[in-house]
């Protein structure tokens, strides 16, 4: 499994956690936009002649200045796409690994920008894999 | 993985989030002594095992000698066990007096040699392979205040372990 979207990790990993919620594509690049941190869409479709929300998702994981602005958010969006079992889902929340410093406050916080945005209650996620 | 009173372990693939203050054994020992006066100690007993002197079967109780070969009625072996009184057993006295568990991490263990390796933290568990547990986030800040109360240099994380064996 490979940790993509830029957001938390660029390298393959063994597992992730997460505690939020799954995300389609379409809601996450909703979200992108909502929150400034994908600007001007449809310019980005136009130059890089992307047509459909997987391949305007993928841009933006990929893109540094998105990674950078969604920092500030204080949350994380984390794809299942490499390696066995994979399937590709995507996540949004805060992420926790080995040297992450999350404190409850950030869960809470977390928890309420979740419920606010997407009216879901946001859940542990591990994703586990073996090579 | 399972948890069992207050302890993760003993599965090949496991993972859990635990909130908590990562401590030594040492450190666990000590604030069960500190908090509960128990002590938490590895013991040598020593238990006898008797076997057959020799081969030949006899049943004369009042013989301590093998009418057939004159050897000894039996052979007495001592054997040492060590018995490690383990933080199970104050886990639940533990929480009830300070409100944080002392969670305990298989590290290592050798089959062989019938050893395990714990690393132990105070607070409290969020995750394991069987789920959730019930605390809330809201909980977590009491623990939080649970575990400075107990030490104040201690700093809880939110801690996510993963093995794969």
């Amino acid at each position: 499994m490979k940790i993509r979207t830029g957001f938390v990790s660029n390298s393959s990993s063994s597992s992730f956690i997460i505690y939020g919620i799954e995300i389609s594509e379409k809601k996450a690049i909703e979200f992108m936009i909502k929150n400034g941190i994908a600007i001007d869409i449809e310019a980005i479709k136009k130059e890089y002649d992307l047509e459909d929300d997987e391949s305007i998702f993928d841009y933006l994981c990929d893109s540094e200045e998105t990674d950078q602005l969604f920092k500030k958010t204080g949350l994380s969006i984390l794809t299942d796409n490499g390696g066995d079992g994979a399937d590709g889902s995507s996540y949004i929340g805060i992420a926790i690994d080995d040297e992450c410093d999350v404190k409850p406050e950030d869960l809470i916080q977390t928890k309420k920008i979740i419920m606010d945005t997407f009216n879901k209650k946001p859940k542990w996620v591990v994703h586990t894999y073996s090579n | 993985m399972k948890i069992r009173n207050g302890f993760v372990s003993n599965s090949s693939s496991s993972s859990f989030v635990i909130y908590g203050a990562r401590i030594s054994e040492y450190k666990a020992q000590a604030l069960v002594k500190a908090i509960l006066n128990k002590d938490v100690l590895v013991e040598i007993r020593t238990e006898e095992e008797k076997i057959n002197g020799c081969i030949h079967i006899f049943d004369r109780d009042d013989c301590d000698f093998c009418p057939k070969c004159g050897a000894k009625k039996w052979k007495v072996f001592k054997e040492s066990t060590v018995v490690k009184t383990d933080f199970r057993d104050f886990s639940n006295a533990f929480e009830k007096k300070t409100g944080v568990k002392i969670i305990g991490s298989l590290e290592n263990q050798n089959w062989e040699a019938d050893t395990k390796d714990y690393h132990y933290y105070l607070g409290e568990w969020i995750l394991s392979d069987t789920g959730e547990s019930d605390v809330t986030l809201e909980q977590l800040l009491k623990i939080r205040e649970n575990v400075k109360k107990i030490d104040e240099k201690l700093n809880p994380k939110i801690i996510y372990e993963y093995s794969s064996e």
